[in-house]
């Protein structure tokens, strides 16, 4: 298991990595279960219920629309959590280990929701806006089990989808490539309840002491 | 506390994040959503604290690890544990 807790990073069987190179190598995702620790993920779960949030839209470097859901506001603490635990270096390590991506040195990301049958949607997309983006994330944050909501990855020319990632628990979080080659995409929510994640890039620039700092400073 | 004056043990609170970067160490109070910072002396003071709680062990380590004679370092020791307190991060046991 690989878990980030309170006290930091922990990867208590070195043996677990050759098998998530594997897959990883063969449907471009990886899940990791309980990547965030109990409590903690329940901790931040309950700040949730009551942080802002506002209606988002989100454009391809195409400008084409490909996204709209509800984002959190920079300023709440679950965001400032979740990058002061996923700027951690031995995860980094550990990332690289399984997908063989270039050096990452930070992870930026933001916390949405998508309620269920809205005009929420999140459709297939590259992530290239932003050319230092390696690994893309993605952490449960749902309060309630959901239905729908498939993380789902594929070949950009031929569409072959080589990945496809139903609900998880809370926690649980994600990996996935994010190539020139590939494309991904959430299904819809439907149901009664509503999807939270945190999702975001391990990226190759600017160094974690950038992000943490900027943190700090906007305290 | 005085400035010598070490507790018995202490305890971190279950409300603090911690991340390391680049030798020092940014704490996160998620009650009180307020940053703390530590250097790279007061970073390693917390890494050793947060092995066991155990004043006296951090004492002991900082000794072998850093130049420094026993006063200053218990007297940096101390004051950090004050401050770590007065912010809530840790708990003390006297």
């Amino acid at each position: 298991m690989a878990q980030i807790g309170k006290r930091g990073f922990i990867l208590n069987d070195d043996s677990l990595i050759a098998g998530w190179r594997e897959e990883f190598a063969a449907n471009q995702c990886l899940v990791l279960h309980n990547l965030i620790e109990k409590s903690l993920s329940e901790q931040i779960i309950e700040r949730l219920r009551t942080a802002e949030f506002y209606s988002n839209k989100h454009f391809s470097s195409e400008q084409q629309e490909f996204a709209s859901d509800l984002t959190i506001r920079e300023n709440e603490l679950a965001v400032h959590q979740i990058h002061l635990l996923l700027n951690n270096p031995k995860l980094f390590t550990l990332l690289r280990q399984i997908t063989d991506c270039p050096q990452i040195k930070c992870f930026s990301g933001r916390i949405y929701r998508n309620l269920p049958n809205t005009n929420h949607h999140l459709e297939w997309h590259d992530d290239l806006e932003v050319k230092e983006r390696l690994i893309g994330i993605s952490i449960n944050l749902s309060a309630e089990k959901y239905l729908g909501g498939f993380f789902q990855i594929r070949k950009k020319k031929s569409k072959e989808i080589l990945g496809q990632i139903e609900s998880q628990n809370a926690g649980d979080a994600h990996i996935f490539r994010i190539s020139p080659e590939l494309q991904h995409r959430v299904t819809p929510t439907n149901g009664l309840s509503t999807r939270t994640a945190a999702a975001g890039w391990f990226m190759s620039e600017p160094d974690a002491s950038e992000i943490i700092r900027s943190l700090y400073a906007a305290q | 506390m005085s400035n010598l004056y070490l507790p018995k043990a202490v305890k971190i609170s279950e409300n603090v994040l911690f991340q390391e970067i680049e030798g020092e160490c940014v704490l996160l109070n998620m009650e009180s959503e307020q940053y703390f910072g530590l250097d790279e002396v007061g970073a390693r003071m917390w890494q050793i604290l947060a092995q066991g709680g155990d004043p006296l062990k951090v004492l002991t380590q900082m000794q072998l690890e850093y130049e420094t004679d026993e006063e200053t370092l218990r007297k940096d020791l101390s004051n950090l544990l004050e401050e770590l307190k007065n912010e809530d991060l840790i708990a003390v046991e006297n």
